[in-house]
C-alpha cells in the first residue's frame, strides 16, 4: 500500500462508525430457509412456463413464416438447346433478342 | 439448535460488524447496509457446509455482498448521497480530525461504484488485492486500476488533499 493508501485506511477505520444494531443470526437462517422454499416452488413453475412458451412459440413462428413467405424472384429463363445442336454449337449460337424468350 | 447452526450464528456475530461497516461505506446508510449484509448471509447459509473454513466463508460473503451492491445499482440508484459542503482548510485544532474523516467519507461517496467498492474492500475491510479481485470477480490488474483511479480522485479532492497535507505537517 502507498503512503497515501495507509493514511486513507487509517482515516477510514476511524471515520466509519460502528454499526448501531447486531444482526440476528436466527432471523437470517429463517429467511434463508424461506428463500430456499420459494426457489424450490418457483423453479419448476418457471421451467414449465418456459417449456410451454417454446412449445407454443416455435410452431406459431413456423406457421407465420410459412404464411407470409413471399415467392422468391424467378430464375432467368434458360433457353433450352435447340434440337439438333451439339453443346458447343449451342454455346456459339448468337443470343436470343431481348424481350423474346425461347 | 444443531452444531452447524451454532457455528453459523457465532460466525454472523463475529463477521457482521466488519461487513456492516464496509456495506455502510458502499451504500451510505445503516438500513441499506443491514439489508445488503443480511442478503449476503442468507445466500451463504445454504452453502455453509460446502465452505470449509472461515476464510472461505468470509471471501464468499464479500463476493455476495459486492455483487449484490453492484447488481442493486443496476436496478435502482443507491450510490451517491448528497453531502453538504464541509468546512475545510481549518487551522490546527481539535475539529481537524473530524473534518478530515467527514471529508474523506464524502469524497469516497462521490467515487463511481466499482472504485468505491475497491476502497471499501481494500482500505476498510483490509482485503488483499487478490481477495478484492475475487470479491469483485475481476482480475488483480483491474483492482489495481480501480484503486489507482480512486486514490487519484481522492488525492485530487481539494478538501481531502488539504487536510492530509495539514495532518502530515503535524
Amino acid at each position: 500500500m502507498t503512503d497515501f493508501g495507509d493514511r486513507l485506511a487509517r482515516v477510514l477505520h476511524d471515520a466509519v462508525p460502528e454499526p448501531p444494531h447486531e444482526l440476528d443470526p436466527s432471523a437470517i437462517r429463517a429467511s434463508a430457509t424461506q428463500r430456499g422454499h420459494r426457489k424450490r416452488l418457483l423453479a419448476p413453475a418457471l421451467a414449465a412456463a418456459a417449456v410451454a412458451a417454446v412449445a407454443i412459440g416455435v410452431p406459431l413462428a413456423g406457421h407465420q413464416l410459412a404464411t407470409h413467405q413471399q415467392p422468391g424472384p424467378q430464375r432467368p429463363a434458360v433457353p433450352s438447346p435447340a434440337a439438333g445442336l451439339t453443346a458447343s454449337e449451342f454455346r456459339m449460337a448468337p443470343p436470343a433478342p431481348i424481350g423474346r424468350r425461347a | 439448535m444443531t452444531a452447524c447452526e451454532e457455528r453459523f450464528d457465532g460466525f454472523v456475530r463475529a463477521a457482521s460488524p466488519g461487513l456492516l461497516r464496509a456495506a455502510w461505506l458502499l451504500v451510505g446508510d445503516w438500513p441499506a447496509a443491514e439489508d445488503l449484509v443480511q442478503t449476503a448471509f442468507e445466500k451463504t447459509w445454504p452453502r455453509w457446509g460446502r465452505l470449509v473454513d472461515d476464510k472461505q466463508r468470509l471471501a464468499y460473503l464479500y463476493r455476495v455482498l459486492t455483487n449484490a451492491f453492484l447488481r442493486g445499482l443496476r436496478r435502482k440508484w443507491m450510490g451517491e448521497i448528497a453531502a453538504g459542503d464541509l468546512p475545510h482548510g481549518a487551522g490546527v485544532d481539535e475539529t481537524d480530525a473530524l473534518v478530515l474523516r467527514a471529508s474523506v467519507l464524502a469524497a469516497a461517496r462521490r467515487l463511481p461504484p466499482r472504485q468505491r467498492a475497491v476502497i471499501a474492500l481494500r482500505y476498510l475491510a483490509d482485503l488483499t488485492e487478490a481477495q478484492t479481485a475475487a470479491a469483485m470477480r475481476c482480475s488483480t490488474g483491474t483492482v489495481k486500476g480501480y484503486s489507482a483511479r480512486a486514490l487519484a480522485a481522492l488525492r485530487a479532492d481539494p478538501a481531502v488533499a488539504e487536510l492530509f497535507a495539514e495532518e502530515s505537517k503535524r
